[in-house]
């Protein structure tokens, strides 16, 4: 078992906060819907730390966004949803992303395990958006694009820090302060 | 207080805990008579005597009679605030007496930027004497000294690139020294830090000290999960593990 410590803590909340803030930040898409940034933050909790804070960011720091925006009723599903888009990434960055030692193959194969995680954050909305709308397909079917365009920006945002910005070897230089 | 060695061993022996003694007795073989005094107490030692102003006269104490004696001696001279020019024939002096790896440790001094170029002739003075010792002492002054940077990494790489290997401690400092470069010159993958590309570059860095220096980052709190995952991938890449 994996040893929770000081670091971890730390960094999780930084996290949580960071996709509560993100989430909250909502900008006009464009298609008459709004977009937030808080899979981006996920996104980055997965590939800067482990699964378990990028499950923790998402869900906690998603539903706290909702409860604060009034969306009440989102806020359980978006617990478990967001949860899940950040374990599911976490895992397949650890699994795949970190194969590739060299720069170039690492970018791809990132691209596409935020690509999956993103998928599935949209798959699990749309789910919740029928149980909202009372088993109603079409409601949550008209729903899905604007999920799948958030879950494409939050991909490129993610990357776009990452490696353009080169917030992963900031991070790093951060990270190993004693 | 510090009249004589044998005063601090009679003050050391009030702190004595036997099973600390048995366990550095097993951690530390090569080490001389073993006392049995945690760090933590033996840095207070060390502090006292600094600030008692008799620390000269406590470095200028036999060596190899007793290990904490010797580890305290160490700390003196990493912590006491005197010019590097002052310290130097004291590290010479305890350099000739290393006889393990716990006090040759001891003696991490760390110096301002502008005594960084006396102290790399002084590690390069320790490293030409070919002793493996010395070989440690001079790469723990540059892994304290000149990890922070490229720049001073290249310095490091220079000195990497001249070293014999094949002697266990001093292949163990060299791989601390990789290690410490990697971790303090983050990259966004594992093949392009500047230390990873210098091991699989370097024609004379043996497979011990390239594995060891792995496994010292993958053992480090400051190494984040996903980093520790890639230099498996690339411990798998290189060795094909």
């Amino acid at each position: 078992m994996k040893k929770i410590n000081a670091r971890s803590i730390a960094f999780g909340a930084m996290f949580t906060a960071l996709t509560y803030v993100c989430t909250l930040i909502s900008v006009p898409n464009g298609l008459g819907g709004y977009v937030n940034f808080g899979d981006t933050a996920v996104f980055l909790a997965a590939a800067l730390m482990n699964p378990f804070v990028a499950a923790f960011a998402g869900g906690a720091g998603g539903a706290l966004a909702d409860l604060t925006l009034g969306y009440t009723a989102y806020a359980p599903f978006t617990l478990a949803v967001k949860a899940a888009e950040g374990l599911l990434a976490g895992i397949l960055i650890r699994c795949f992303a970190t194969k590739a030692i060299r720069k170039g193959p690492e970018i791809a194969l990132s691209a596409l395990c935020f690509v999956l995680s993103g998928v599935l954050m949209a798959g699990g909305y749309f789910g919740v958006n029928v149980i909202i709308n009372d088993f109603e397909t079409a409601p949550a079917a008209a729903q899905l694009p604007f999920d799948l365009l958030q879950a494409a920006i939050a991909v490129t945002a993610a990357l776009l820090m990452l490696y353009a910005a080169r917030l992963k070897q900031a991070f790093y230089k951060i990270y190993r302060k004693e | 207080m510090y009249d004589s060695q044998s005063a601090l061993i009679e003050i050391l022996k009030i702190h004595r805990n036997p099973n600390l003694e048995k366990f550095s007795r097993s951690l530390i073989p090569d080490a001389d008579a073993i006392i049995g005094v945690y760090s933590a107490d033996l840095a207070a030692f060390a502090g006292d005597i600094i600030k008692s102003g008799e620390y000269l006269k406590v470095l200028d104490f036999p060596y190899n009679v007793c290990h904490e004696c010797d580890i305290i001696k160490g700390m003196i001279i990493r912590r006491a605030k005197l010019p590097l020019g002052d310290k130097l024939p004291y590290m010479e002096k305890y350099a000739s007496h290393i006889k393990n790896w716990a006090v040759c440790d001891a003696a991490a001094v760390k110096v301002k930027s502008s005594e960084k170029q006396e102290l790399l002739e002084f590690a390069d003075k320790l490293i030409a004497t070919g002793k493996e010792f010395n070989i440690r002492y001079a790469l723990v002054l540059l892994k304290c000294n000149f990890a922070d940077t490229a720049a001073d990494a290249a310095v490091c790489f220079d000195r990497l690139e001249r070293l014999e290997y094949g002697a266990y401690n001093a292949d163990m400092a060299a791989a601390w020294l990789l290690s410490e470069i990697y971790i303090k010159n983050p990259s966004d993958s594992a093949a392009e830090n500047i230390a990873a590309e210098y091991l699989m570059q370097s024609k004379r860095v043996n497979e011990f000290t390239f594995r060891k220096a792995l496994s010292k980052i993958t053992d480090s709190k400051r190494v984040s999960d996903i980093q520790k995952e890639e230099i498996r991938q690339l411990r798998k890449t290189v060795f094909n593990d």
